[in-house]
Parts: structure tokens; C-alpha cells; sequence
């Protein structure tokens, strides 16, 4: 009797237990749940549904139109500039910033002399404020009182209004661009050329690997490998959403040459008020982010599994 | 190293040094100057005359730039406050406790990562419109209440403390909620300082979204502020305008150049999310 | 011509002195190990060797050619690392190519996609092929050639790191602590495996380590090395029955050395605890400290004759015993004692310790060895 008594008592302990840590679990998380939902994953299932209506702020009823919004935007010639911007924005600032970021890294790391001077230099565009930064660029790139023209006159260049001369337009965003992740670029490599074991060197030497060249083909470049994919993802990442400098800057103009997709994204939402369409904009932007995400998702696992 | 390898390795680096600091530089003595300086035709340096504390006192008086800067530290010091409250136990749950449902959750915090801010603008607009809450604090804050990255963040942290430490715990009679706050938040202080530098820095210089939610210039954060600043000078008084941008830079910058490594560590966190 | 010649290595990483005036021989298809605790300066010293680090003075000859500026490749060296040190991003075939790649392929000839249609690649690169399947044979490690460092168990590839060094047949080995990662029962393995290689190849290997059973096991001869400085370069059983001064006496052999204190008379006679030990030593009525190893005492029932120690506790080993006892000032001892001559020895019990005759060391109060003379000795030949 005393022994039956016995080993019921624990199961019903254990399933006590069991609810109990079911309620404190859900207890805990339910806040966060509720908030994921309706702050992240339905507004994303409702901009998806929105891209299939024809709504407008303000507007009282909601049309379903299908694919229509997307149709438009196939025969878009603003959306097409605009895409097209933005892959030329990402073809010029990630791999500058990339192969920027690496080349300082790699020097900054060859010897201990002000290396912390250099690391907080080329970091310090990074933690600044961007917004306010581009107010400083806009100054620096005034056409006649601004630094950058005067420099370019020392240098035999003629003045030029480098934001609203639609040829050099995307490529000075471009440039402030750069100059502004780079040093992102720069502090990941870091923390990747650290990781790599100083032993590999020393094994690359006695192989017969010991010159600069050598040393960076066999041994520091195979084992950045993975730290340099996630670096472009992450540049490519935030290249493609970028903002802040073009709508502070140059709105898009001179004659869209500036026009970059979350700028679009904004115009048509909230400068015309298309909810509809720009809501068909954002679910593309969506999907490529989604797929950059993923990318980036991966490429992290990568850089802790690798050897 | 030899001395003239050191040398150029010096001189590569000081050259890009110049272009990274060259803005901060040109931006701080500006604010020195008196107008006549600004439009001259050569090219100095240093101020001539010393117009310092006009600039400044222009700047000053022109928008409420203490203001912005006041509201940055209220928006983005509740948003992180926020964010522990809500985030913390949920990332305790899904590391620590077992319940059915938990790897469902998990998964669902990973499709969240994968959504950024700007995808999600346009309804979360439409939510706030609707409550009448635009144009205030909470279109500021409550957006952002839940963070996906942090759960994620701290999750990866919580699967990292011992399990003994939480039996001890419970041994000594504590109940769930109480070991959130109890145990595992002073346990992840490392971890929750290099978010929290995260969050601020990341809300602090966002600008869309007080772009889209703000209309009224006594809301603005330092970014929409400066913007409301630079628009107000319609491009001539150079002068107050960076002595302006300094004042929103200033604190970004001592902060990061105080704790140089907690800075870089908070920021490139950003590095994993994008 | 000896193999290897090291004359007054001096090298100092800013104010620590981690190599003072080192000097060694080592014979042509010795095994030599460098034993030592951590931080001793062995690894360092292997650096220097390879090439991958310059002394401060000093010279390094190495079939009796001066090396001293020369670069690691040009030295004719290879090395093993503790942890491997392997190329994640090649597979086995290729860490085991790239010595020889490096080697024998000229720089155009290296480059990737280039070099393949050079002429003269195809041939070098078929021979290449050839000399690691035959390296990877020797090792055992032939079907594991396409996998990567990472999908290899860690005595895989310990034996992939011995292969790349071994793939270049150089005269000179260098191993620095290769066994280390490895749990025990993997460690006896290779050790043999290492020993095997040795016989095989006929190379000279120089095997740094901080286990004292491995180098003594191993080399044939061994380098004892602490705080920088060599201490004593002899044959293992010659370091064991032969130190050149108590460290070394100590940091070999197990259970350590017992050290006792001792005085010595006007005479030389040299006597512990009031006990005369029979043996004389050159200096006179000083103090010093004679050391005795833990299976070198003759027991007895306490007597005169003998220093009387008590039985703390026993461990039985089965075929005997280890005692360890407390010297009448309360220095400890352990002393081995066969099974069967103590059979009703138990804790608390009193001991008589001799320290045989023929077995005893001294040391001064530096710790510097000492001569000693059994008295039975002088007897014969004084009459």
C-alpha cells in the first residue's frame, strides 16, 4: 500500500511541474507574442494584402484590384529608374566598402603603432548621426564656399554643383555612402583577422608561404572567407535600404537620377498618398530583403562552424 | 615591422583618416567662424576671428536644439526600457523553459528578423492613425516595444547560463517571474549592455520613421530636428547650421570616443540583424 | 657533422629573458626531446630553429650550416604544431600537396587557373599527386585524402599534420608538444606511431614536451630545460640515476625525489637525523641536502643505524606499496616498499629508512650536485 502511495505521488508531481512551467513559459513570452504579431508579422501580411487594393489614405473604401498595382508598376518608368539606382548604388558602394574595409583592417592590424587612433577614425562615420552628417556633406559639396570644391580647384578640377548635376549626382550619394560604412567594413574584419591562428602562419612559413603575398593568398583570405561574405550581405543589406542621405540631400532629383526604391516606397505612400501602390512596392522590397536576410542568416552560421 | 614599410603604412592610413574626419573637422571649425570667413574666396583653415559664441548661441535660439536632444533620451531610453521588460522574460522562456508551442515561437522570432522596420511602415501608419496616436511619444516608442533581435540576442545569451544556477534558485523557493528579474538580469548585463547600445544608437539616428509619425517640431528627435533646422536656414547661415549639427553629433561622438570597444561591440551587433 | 648546433642562444621578449645562453648538439638521426614545464622556453627555442622567430645572439647550424638569417623555407625544416595548425579550407590531399606545391611549382606555375595550362605543371603536379598517396599510405590516412580538417576525428589529424611535415622528407623534425590534445589513450598510440616513424624515416626529430614520461619513453637522448637555461642533456636513465642538480632530480621521475636534509663533518662524513649514511663528501662541516629515490631505501624496523620515520598513509599497488611517511622534522617521503617485506605495516606506524649507498644523491643548499663517496669504497682502496 505505502509503496503504491510512493510512485504515484512523483508523476503527478512531475505533471504538476510540468503545467506549471507550461504557464510560466507562455506567461512569460505571451506579451512579446502578442506584440510580434501585431507590430511585425501582421503589418507584414497586411502590406501584402494592401498591394492587392487600390486604397488611399484618407480614402473610405477599400478596392480589391488584384494584380493591377504590380501590372503598374511593370510599365513604370519611375520604378524601373528607381530600381535601377538602387542596384547601381549597391554595385558601387558594397564592393567599395568591402574591399575598402578589408584593406584598412589588414593594415591597421600589421602593427600595434595608433591602432586605436585609426580603428576610432574610420569608425567614427558609422556612430555619428547620418542625418546629421548629410547636413554637413550638403556644406562640404555647395558649389562655390563648399571644401570639396575648393579642393578639387587645387587639384585642376572645375567647380561643380556635385547634388544636382544629374552625372555626378548617384555617385556622390555613392561616395558619402562609402564613406559612411566602410569603417563597419573595417571593424568586422577585424574581429575576423583575429580569429585566425596565428599557427597557420607560422605552418604557411615553414611550407614555404612566407612572403605578404603568399601569406594573404594561402592563409589570411581562404579563412576570411566566410567573414567576408557576411560583411557583403550586411553592406548589401543596408545598401539597399538606403534613405537618409537621398531624401535630405537631393529628394530623388535632379530628374530622378537619385530615385532609390525605399525613396519610392515614401513618395508614393506618403507624398501621394497611394497606399496601394506603394504597398506593392514594399512587398518586392520585401521579398529581395527576405532573401538577403536569409543569406546573411547563413553566411553567419558559416563564420562560427568553419574549421 | 621595418621603418619604412611602418612609414607607409602610416601614410596609407593617415591619408583615409583625413577623409573619414575631414566632415567632423571642417564641421567643428566652421562653427568657429564669423560669416565673412564662410564666403571668402581662399581657402583657411582656422578661424581668423573668433565667432564662436555667436554661432552657438544662434543655433541655439533659432530651433529648440536642446529639445530634440532631450527628446532622443526620452524616446530611445523608453524604447530600451520597454524593449527589457517585454523581450527579457520571452527570451528566458524560449532558452530556458520547456513548453509545447516553445520551438513554434522560435521560429516565429526568426521570420520576424527576417522583416525589417521599413516593410511594415505603412500599416503600423494606418494603426496609429486610427488610435489618434500620431504625432506623439507613443507613435515613437510602441513600434518598436518588441524586438525581435533582442529576443533573439538575448535567447542566444540565457542558452549559455548554467542550468544549476536556475535549480538553485528554485530551490530556494523563487517562482519563474521572479528568476527573470532576479537571476538571469544581472547575469546578462554584458549582453544587455551591447544591445542596449544597439537600440539607442539604432533609434537615436533613425529618421524615417519620425519622418513618417511627427509633424510637430517640439516631438522631434535630433535627426528629424536637424532636418527642421537646415530647412529653416534656407542654406545661407552656414554658421548656426553647423554649430547645430555639432551639438546633435556631440553626444553620439563622446559617448562612442568614452567607450570606444562597448561602442564598436553594440554597433556591429547591428552587423548581425542588417 | 651533428644535425643540429645551437651555440649561446640568447633571446629576450622585452624584459623577460626567455632563452639564456643555450647551447646543444644533436647528433644526425637522433631523437631528442626538450622536456620542460611551461613556460620554460622550449617552444620558443623551437621557433627560433625553424626560423620563425631570430635570436638575440647567438648562432644556429643545422648540418653544419649557419642559418641565421635564413628564411624557414630555406632551412630544410618541418614542424609539427599542438594544435595542428591544418588548412580548414583545403582537404587532407591538399594540405599534404601544398609543401611540395610551394616547392617545386615556380610562381606562374602556382597561380590558380593560369598556372594548369604552363608547361611542365602537368608532370611536376602528377609527381605531387604521387608523393602524397604514397605519404598518405604510410600513415593509414589514404581514404580520408578528399575529406576537410573539420570532418576529421583529432588523432586524424595529428597524423595529417605529421604527414604534411613528412611529405617533404626533410632532415630535421620539429615537434612541438603534438600529443598534448589528444586523450590518453590516443597519446600512447601515437606515440608509438611516432617512435615507428622515427626508426623508419632515419631523420633527426626534435620533440618538445612537458610530460616527462613521453620524453623518457621516447628520445634517446633528452634536454632538460627550466627557466630558460638547459640544465642537463643525457640519456633518460642517465637524467634519472645521474641529475646534474636537484630541478632535474625533481621535474623527473615519479613520485618525486625525496630530499632530506644533511650535515656534513670536519671529515666529510655526511650523516641525516643524526644517522651516518656511510658516505663522504669533499666539503666539509657544511649543511646540505641529500635526495633519494623512492625505491632506492632499505628498509628496516627502527634501529640505529636507520633515520626513523612514521607511517602516514600506505597505498597498495598490489605488487607493493607506497609509504609515505614523515622524517623526524616532519619532511615528507614516499617510499616503495615490495608487498611481501611489509606485510603488517599499517598507518602510525614507526619506520627505519636507509638510503642506499650506491643510490644516494647530494646537493648543495643551491641545489648543485654534489660527489659522494661510499665510506665501503674509501675502505678498499685506503685499506
Amino acid at each position: 500500500m505505502a509503496e503504491a502511495a510512493i510512485t504515484i505521488a512523483p508523476a503527478r508531481r512531475c505533471a504538476a511541474r510540468l503545467d506549471g512551467e507550461a504557464l510560466a513559459g507562455w506567461g512569460l513570452a505571451a506579451p512579446a507574442t502578442a506584440l510580434i504579431f501585431l507590430l511585425v508579422l501582421g503589418p507584414a501580411l497586411g502590406v501584402l494584402a494592401l498591394s492587392f487594393t487600390s486604397w488611399q489614405f484618407g480614402a473610405a473604401t477599400l478596392e480589391w484590384i488584384g494584380l493591377a498595382n504590380y501590372a503598374e508598376l511593370a510599365r513604370d518608368p519611375v520604378f524601373w529608374k528607381s530600381l535601377r539606382n538602387t542596384l547601381v548604388y549597391i554595385g558601387v558602394v558594397v564592393p567599395a566598402s568591402v574591399a575598402g574595409g578589408l584593406a584598412v583592417a589588414m593594415l591597421v592590424e600589421s602593427d600595434p603603432s595608433l591602432r586605436r587612433f585609426y580603428r576610432a577614425a574610420y569608425f567614427l562615420p558609422v556612430a555619428s548621426t547620418l542625418i546629421a552628417m548629410a547636413v554637413v556633406w550638403q556644406f562640404l559639396l555647395h558649389p562655390s564656399v563648399g571644401l570639396v570644391n575648393r579642393a578639387w580647384e587645387l587639384l585642376g578640377g572645375s567647380p561643380t554643383d556635385w547634388l544636382k548635376n544629374p552625372r555626378t549626382a548617384l555617385g556622390t550619394l555613392c561616395a558619402i555612402g562609402i564613406w559612411q560604412m566602410l569603417g563597419l567594413s573595417m571593424v568586422l574584419f577585424l574581429a575576423g583577422l583575429k580569429a585566425v591562428p596565428g599557427e597557420l602562419y607560422d605552418a604557411a612559413a615553414i611550407d614555404g608561404a612566407d612572403g605578404a603575398w603568399e601569406r594573404f593568398r594561402r592563409v589570411t583570405w581562404p579563412l576570411l572567407g566566410p567573414t567576408t561574405l557576411f560583411v557583403t550581405v550586411i553592406c548589401a543589406i543596408r545598401s539597399f535600404q538606403v534613405f537618409d542621405t537621398v531624401h535630405v540631400l537631393t529628394r530623388g532629383g535632379p530628374n530622378k537620377q537619385t530615385e532609390v526604391l525605399m525613396h519610392t516606397i515614401y513618395a508614393e505612400g506618403f507624398n501621394f498618398f497611394r497606399a496601394g501602390y506603394a504597398a506593392a512596392i514594399t512587398v518586392l522590397f520585401l521579398a529581395v530583403l527576405l532573401a538577403l536576410t536569409w543569406l546573411q542568416m547563413r553566411a553567419a552560421e558559416r563564420r562560427v562552424h568553419y574549421g | 615591422m621595418s621603418r619604412a614599410l611602418r612609414l607607409l603604412r602610416h601614410a596609407l592610413l593617415l591619408a583615409g583618416a583625413v577623409v573619414m574626419l575631414a566632415p567632423f573637422v571642417w564641421m567643428l571649425l566652421t562653427s568657429f567662424k564669423p560669416p565673412t570667413e564662410i564666403f571668402a574666396r581662399e581657402l583657411n583653415w582656422l578661424p581668423q576671428q573668433w565667432h564662436a559664441w555667436e554661432n552657438y548661441r544662434d543655433a541655439l535660439t533659432k530651433v529648440p536644439l536642446l529639445r530634440y536632444l532631450a527628446n532622443g533620451l526620452v524616446v530611445c531610453g523608453a524604447i530600451f526600457a520597454l524593449q527589457v521588460l517585454v523581450n527579457l522574460p520571452a527570451a528566458y522562456a524560449l532558452a530556458k523553459l520547456r513548453f509545447a508551442g516553445r520551438d513554434g515561437l522560435f521560429r516565429l522570432v526568426l521570420l520576424g528578423l527576417m522583416i525589417p522596420h521599413t516593410a511594415t511602415a505603412i500599416p503600423l501608419y494606418l494603426m496609429l492613425h486610427k488610435l489618434g496616436l500620431l504625432d506623439s511619444y507613443a507613435a515613437l516608442v510602441l513600434p518598436f516595444v518588441v524586438s525581435v533581435f533582442g529576443i533573439f540576442l538575448m535567447r542566444q545569451f540565457f542558452r549559455g547560463v548554467p542550468d544549476e544556477l536556475l535549480h538553485a534558485a528554485r530551490l530556494d523557493g523563487m517562482g519563474e517571474f521572479e528568476i527573470v528579474w532576479r537571476v538571469m538580469l544581472p547575469a546578462a548585463v554584458p549582453a544587455l549592455t551591447a544591445f542596449g547600445i544597439f537600440s539607442f544608437v539604432w533609434h537615436w539616428n533613425d529618421y524615417f520613421w519620425p519622418l513618417l509619425v511627427i509633424s510637430s517640431p517640439d516631438l522631434a528627435t535630433p535627426p528629424l530636428g536637424t532636418v527642421f533646422f537646415r530647412n529653416e536656414e534656407a542654406g545661407i547661415h552656414y554658421r548656426p547650421l553647423m554649430a547645430g549639427t555639432v551639438i546633435i553629433t556631440a553626444p553620439l561622438v563622446v559617448a562612442f570616443l568614452a567607450a570606444q570597444n562597448r561602442f564598436i561591440e553594440g554597433v556591429t551587433l547591428s552587423g548581425v540583424k542588417g | 657533422m651533428a644535425a643540429l648546433t645551437l651555440r649561446l642562444l640568447d633571446k629576450a621578449y622585452g624584459p623577460v629573458q626567455v632563452l639564456s645562453r643555450v647551447s646543444l648538439e644533436v647528433a644526425d638521426g637522433e631523437f631528442l626531446s626538450l622536456l620542460g614545464p611551461s613556460g620554460c622556453g622550449k617552444s620558443t627555442l623551437l621557433r627560433l630553429v625553424a626560423g620563425l622567430d631570430h635570436p638575440d645572439a647567438g648562432a644556429i647550424e643545422i648540418d653544419g650550416r649557419d642559418v641565421g638569417g635564413l628564411a624557414p623555407k630555406a632551412r630544410d625544416v618541418a614542424m609539427v604544431f599542438q594544435n595542428y595548425a591544418l588548412y580548414p579550407h583545403l582537404s587532407v590531399a591538399g594540405n599534404l600537396a601544398l609543401p611540395l606545391a610551394m616547392r617545386r611549382l615556380t610562381f606562374a606555375q602556382r597561380l590558380p587557373l593560369l598556372g594548369r595550362w604552363l608547361p611542365g605543371t602537368r608532370k611536376i603536379a602528377t609527381g605531387i599527386e604521387r608523393d602524397v598517396a604514397e605519404t598518405a599510405g604510410a600513415l593509414g590516412i589514404g581514404p580520408l585524402l578528399a575529406r576537410k580538417p573539420a570532418q576529421l576525428s583529432g588523432g586524424q589529424k595529428q597524423r595529417v599534420a605529421l604527414g604534411r611535415a613528412m611529405v617533404r622528407r626533410p632532415r630535421l623534425f620539429l615537434m612541438d608538444e603534438p600529443l598534448s590534445n589528444l586523450d590518453a589513450h590516443l597519446r600512447t598510440q601515437l606515440r608509438g606511431e611516432i617512435c615507428a616513424l622515427h626508426q623508419r624515416l632515419g631523420a633527426t626529430f626534435i620533440y618538445v614536451t612537458h610530460d616527462q614520461h613521453e620524453a623518457m619513453t621516447m628520445s634517446s637522448r633528452v634536454a632538460v630545460m627550466l627557466g630558460g637555461r638547459l640544465l642537463q642533456v643525457a640519456t633518460p636513465q642517465e637524467i634519472y640515476d645521474d641529475p646534474a642538480s636537484l630541478q632535474v632530480a625533481e621535474f623527473v621521475g615519479s613520485p618525486r625525489i625525496n630530499v632530506l636534509p644533511a650535515e656534513v663533518d670536519a671529515a666529510g662524513r655526511v650523516s641525516s637525523f643524526g644517522v651516518a649514511l656511510q658516505v663522504r663528501t669533499a666539503r666539509h662541516a657544511r649543511r646540505i641536502q641529500v635526495a633519494c629515490r623512492p625505491e632506492s631505501f632499505e628498509v628496516a624496523s627502527a634501529g640505529d643505524s636507520s633515520i626513523r620515520a612514521t607511517v602516514e598513509r600506505l597505498e597498495h599497488l598490489g605488487s607493493e606499496v607506497l609509504a609515505h611517511v614523515r622524517a623526524p622534522d616532519g619532511t615528507p617521503a614516499v617510499v616503495r616498499i615490495r608487498s611481501e617485506a611489509a606485510p603488517r605495516l599499517r598507518a602510525g606506524d614507526p619506520v627505519g629508512l636507509r638510503p642506499r649507498t650506491d643510490r644516494v644523491l647530494a646537493f648543495d643548499e643551491s641545489g648543485a650536485r654534489l660527489t659522494l663517496v661510499a665510506e665501503a669504497a674509501l675502505r678498499a682502496v685506503h685499506g
